[in-house]
């Protein structure tokens, strides 16, 4: 049973692994490839600064709230783990900022400690006049995407750096089952009109005396068009760039001023802080995230495709429940298989 | 006298941040900062400068409060600025847990920190080994940054810093017309106070950048304090010990100790001790005093004794022992015009 992963992704890497986890043992003959033309550190999930945190509103997704909280309570579990710090995985607390009151969110009781801010803590930040404080968790891709290639690895999963061009030209050549995680560019392999690009820049700097995330809100903008600054283990990445439609993935001059001048003014102290870098990437955006099977004919064939893409800008907090789910498509293919055993014989 | 010249004996945060006090309230002043040990030596070198009130038996708790409330105060508003990153003030929200229920539900400074909270059960199966939590945040002052920061500050101002040991406050009689004495755990010698006493604390400071919490058992003991670029964890509270060398068995158990509060510091790396004498005593000793011998008078302020204190006092300490200044200066008026008549 051959399952090619396309995307070496957060999305890509974490479905492999948690298929050949779950899926191994009722399937010995199972080989798993990854196929991708960009790995670690070259990923969109390598440029995100790793914040568990989903948007503001589910819009009445609760099939995302809950993969949401899947994902929070495994990281979660795994926190005290040995592995946790190879992972790249800590505790981080922090702010979400807002200019009036607004209703709490879907995701309250998924993090720890969730409260209003209070008045001594808005002097903070003046223009700001309601909050939140929690304690959340940090996931950085540049750790945590090596370390799923380790383990992947380890189970003797193999990988191939290549463009896939289609799904037929993995079908060809003997593959079963696609897992398609090719995220921002899963438009090339099947036309997607509601897949678009949310493009972001942000700013790497070293301040390692901001210890706490702060995401500020524009509810008329729209989301990450607010500055925002998230600590991580080595440096700080200052943002607030949301550019729907936009494909470019080079830095913007004009748009380093927006976020460098924004973060400043809300912390004076990111003046004194040293700029390592900028980085762009596209948030692979959709209305809701495509997670479903897709049968297509090849002949007297039929191949199976697993969508799993679409996760914008919340990747990272929703991976390991559409994992999970990613798994469970996986698992009713083979079931389905086993009742529709085809006698071994030559392929189209 | 018009330029009253002001000796301050001591630069650790005490001595400095009384200096900078002095020159704020009265700037005709003439200060003179006189220590043996400067940063990155002094005790306060050693400390995390977590703002968590020690609670001293013997001054009312309506002072501490209020020296906490002045020193959180200024710090915030540090933190708060462009000088954040320089002074080496930061924000650090955390957890302070308890294995068994603490005396008292709501210490004196609840209300002082921000945020503070019991823990919810959610946070509290982050400990296992203990049932009680409250959750806050608070400032921290790292040093060195803190005290470079305020020497900086001092010296714009036009205080003069010395390298000297002084060995009996008299020796500055004749340079001097007001002596402060911010000696710590020196002051044992310098005035011989019995009542100072050394506990002795030993930490380690580690690289362990992706913690960004503090924790602290209630007991005082086993703590993690994130700073800038270090970690303090500790620690030791051993009363009457003079010694100022690292233990091994100590610093194995201290990571032991920490590790088991959070177990991602098994991967911490670049470890170094530190030891440091707290200054302790029963009560804060900001007091004012005429010192006199042979018909001499020395007018001195005392500002020492905040044991393991200091650095969550310093600044409402500083400002009483510059108002006292100010109160010696009145009264050296007072006599020099007595003596023109």
């Amino acid at each position: 049973m051959r399952v090619a992963v396309i995307g070496a992704g957060v999305i890509g890497l974490s479905s492999a692994l948690c298929i050949h986890e779950q899926l191994h043992g009722l399937v010995p003959s199972l080989e798993l490839e990854v196929y991708a033309d960009r790995f670690t550190p070259h990923t969109t999930s390598d440029g995100a600064a790793g914040l568990w945190q989903p948007y503001l509103s589910d819009h009445g997704n609760l099939q995302e709230t809950l993969w949401n909280k899947e994902t929070f309570d495994y990281l979660l579990r795994h926190l005290h783990s040995p592995e946790a710090k190879e992972m790249g995985l800590f505790l981080i607390s922090g702010y979400n900022l807002f200019t009036e009151p607004v209703p709490d969110p879907s995701w309250k009781n998924i993090v720890l400690g969730f409260r209003n801010l209070t008045p001594k803590e808005l002097e903070l930040f003046p223009g700001y006049s309601y909050g939140w404080f929690n304690t959340a968790l940090m996931l950085e891709g540049r750790s945590y995407l090596p370390w799923l290639t380790n383990r992947l690895t380890q189970r003797g999963v193999k990988f191939f750096h290549k463009k896939v061009e289609s799904f037929q030209e993995l079908f060809s050549q003997g593959v079963d089952v696609v897992l398609n995680c090719s995220g921002m560019r899963a438009g090339d392999l099947q036309p997607d009109p509601e897949l678009q690009p949310g493009r972001g820049q942000i700013i790497k700097v070293l301040a390692p005396w901001v210890k706490h995330f702060i995401i500020t809100h524009n509810l008329k903008s729209g989301i990450y068009k607010s500055p925002y600054i998230i600590p991580g283990s080595e440096f700080t990445v200052l943002g607030g760039i949301y550019q729907h439609g936009n494909w470019s993935e080079e830095n913007s001059a004009k748009d380093h001023k927006s976020i460098w001048d924004s973060c400043c003014r809300l912390l004076p102290a990111l003046q004194e802080a040293k700029i390592v870098g900028d980085w762009s990437g596209l948030r692979p955006a959709r209305p809701s995230v495509r997670l479903e099977r897709e049968s297509i004919r090849l002949g007297n064939l039929q191949a199976e495709v697993i969508h799993n893409y679409g996760h914008g800008g919340f990747g990272i907090t929703i991976h390991w429940g559409c994992a999970m789910a990613a798994a469970r498509l996986f698992g009713s293919i083979l079931q389905e298989k086993k009742q529709l055993a085809s006698p071994p014989g030559p392929r189209l | 006298m018009a330029s009253p010249k002001v000796a301050v004996v001591g630069a650790g945060v005490i001595g400095l941040s009384t200096a900078l006090c002095i020159m704020e309230t009265c700037p005709s002043c003439s200060v003179t900062v006189l220590s043996d040990q400067f940063s990155p030596n002094t005790t306060s070198d050693v400390a995390a400068g977590m703002l968590i009130p020690h609670t001293y038996p013997d001054t009312p708790i309506h002072r501490q409060k209020q020296w906490f409330k002045d020193t959180f105060t200024y710090l915030f508003a540090i933190s708060n600025s462009h000088e954040a990153s320089e002074a080496g003030v930061h924000l650090v929200s955390g957890w302070q847990v308890f294995k068994s229920a603490p005396k008292e539900e709501l210490p004196f400074w609840s209300d002082i920190v921000l945020g503070f909270r019991p823990m919810s059960e959610a946070e509290l199966q982050k400990f296992p080994q203990h049932q009680f939590g409250q959750a806050f945040m608070t400032l921290k002052c790292d040093c060195p940054p803190y005290l470079l920061w305020l020497e900086k500050r001092l010296k714009a101002a036009g205080t003069q810093m010395y390298t000297r040991k002084v060995a009996d406050l008299w020796e500055l009689h004749s340079e001097y017309d007001i002596v402060v004495n911010c000696a710590g755990m020196g002051a044992h010698q310098l005035v011989g106070d019995k009542q100072l006493f050394p506990v002795r604390g030993q930490v380690l400071k580690v690289h362990a950048p992706w913690v960004k919490h503090f924790i602290r058992d209630g007991d005082g003991l086993t703590y993690i304090y994130p700073g800038i670029h270090r970690v303090t964890l500790g620690g030791t509270r051993e009363k009457g010990s003079w010694s100022l060398s690292p233990d091994p068995g100590t610093t194995r158990d201290i990571f032991d100790r920490c590790c088991s509060l959070e177990p991602s510091l098994q991967g911490a790396q670049d470890m170094e001790v530190k030891v440091g004498l707290r200054p302790s005593r029963q009560g804060v000793r900001v007091q004012r005093e005429v010192l006199s011998q042979g018909g001499v008078k020395l007018p001195v302020v005392h500002n020492y004794g905040h044991g393991a204190g200091g650095f969550s006092v310093h600044r409402g300490t500083a400002n009483e022992a510059a108002h006292l200044v100010g109160e010696c200066i009145s009264a050296l008026q007072g006599y020099s015009s007595r003596a023109k008549l």
